[in-house]
């Protein structure tokens, strides 16, 4: 059985070595009991179990080279490919994902299944609750997004894990992102000015839709 | 301005509402159909505007929605305030804990999408008649819009102040 963890966790090895485990790592667990103990105390999510079927169509695109396919996305029995640019979206509903990051499993299911439910064209989550477009990237690249977006004072999203649903209003998304970028600047920046041109049916997802910690 | 309900001081329109609620939730899930304007700025009674809101007038014009705030009631407090049977029930249908939002301050355009989501706000809310945010999430996530997110300095910062429960507190 796959879990994720949600708390660091300590697992004394056969050998009587302890190895700490962090938020994120996925951990086969085949004592039942023990797994259901780890679920129960809080420390770790059945990314599968009781969740259904993984939707159809779905999978992740890993920005950037992958040595290993990561044991969530065998977990969830997703597709995966890697991919070079931020406009390629291989799946009807592609994870556009950096594999800095390991996304909560639970949240990402319940994201998956509302975006086939529903209209949305995509699904992001909020970086922080705390630090602000007005708190990012360079005088110069803030200036030219407020131009743009009325006020700073606002969430942006963590593009490290983006829900795209494949359709025209979401490839043009990806086209200004990335024609944003080709200027360089901050990355958060370029997609919020992409978003405030393109204005999607954006579902924004709470913070920890991404583990905080980096894999 | 526009008030639903008691007289305030200050207010230009005023659409004459019997209370049937404690928290004015019935009053505040039929403004979608109350509210006279193309574009509207909700607030609820215990708000202090401290800031320009033209900046929220000005996304909408630009093609957006709703403009709102996310609530901070995430992680384990996750609609803490909202009724055990309501929270459990809007945690399984979501299929998890999504963001919510908070529906204190809204501003909005009236277009067929806003509509729909008025509509349902309104139907989320009446299966309980309770708190209103687990309804606008449920609302919410089965209606997009688009939808243009403002820090809390807008609901509860700076800009706009929410003092939770005060107007309340005062009946």
């Amino acid at each position: 059985m796959w879990l994720q963890l949600i708390k660091p966790y300590r697992i004394v090895e056969p050998g009587g070595r302890p190895t700490m485990h962090e938020p994120g790592e996925m951990l086969a667990v085949k004592n039942k009991d023990e797994a259901k103990k780890l679920i129960r105390d809080g420390f770790a999510l059945d990314v599968a179990g009781g969740q259904g079927s993984t939707p159809e169509g779905c999978g992740v695109a890993v920005r950037g080279p992958l040595d290993r396919t990561p044991h969530w996305i065998e977990a969830l029995d997703l597709g995966c490919q890697s991919v070079k640019g931020i406009d390629e979206l291989p799946y009807a509903v592609t994870i556009l994902w950096h594999p800095k990051y390991p996304p909560n499993c639970l949240q990402l299911m319940a994201t998956f299944k509302t975006m086939r439910a529903y209209a949305w064209d995509l699904a992001v989550p909020i970086k922080s609750y705390a630090k602000l477009t007005g708190d990012i990237g360079t005088e110069a690249d803030r200036a030219k997004t407020l131009a743009l977006i009325h006020d700073l004072r606002i969430p942006y999203y963590n593009t490290h894990l983006l829900f795209v649903k494949r359709n025209d209003i979401t490839k043009a998304l990806v086209h200004t992102w990335r024609k944003e970028l080709s200027g360089g600047g901050d990355e958060c920046l370029a997609f919020m000015r992409a978003l405030y041109t393109i204005k999607p049916l954006i579902l924004a997802l709470p913070v920890d839709a991404v583990q905080h910690r980096a894999a | 301005m526009l008030v639903v309900g008691d007289p305030v001081e200050g207010a230009t329109r005023r659409i004459p509402y019997a209370t049937c609620d404690e928290g004015g939730r019935d009053a505040k899930t039929r403004l979608g159909t109350l509210s006279p304007w193309q574009r509207t700025l909700y607030l609820d009674a215990d708000t202090r505007v401290r800031a320009d809101v033209r900046a929220g007038f000005e996304i909408l014009a630009d093609g957006w929605d709703v403009v709102t705030v996310p609530s901070k009631c995430h992680g384990s407090d996750w609609l803490w305030h909202v009724g055990g049977e309501e929270r459990a029930a809007t945690e399984s249908e979501m299929g998890g804990r999504l963001l919510t939002l908070g529906g204190g301050v809204l501003w909005w355009d009236r277009n067929e999408r806003t509509a729909a989501l008025w509509a349902a706000w309104r139907a989320e809310w009446a299966r309980w008649q309770g708190q209103d945010q687990g309804a606008l999430m449920r609302a919410c996530v089965a209606n997009p819009c688009r939808i243009w997110l403002l820090s809390r300095a807008w609901n509860g910062g700076p800009c706009i102040e929410h003092r939770f429960g005060a107007a309340r507190a005062r009946r």
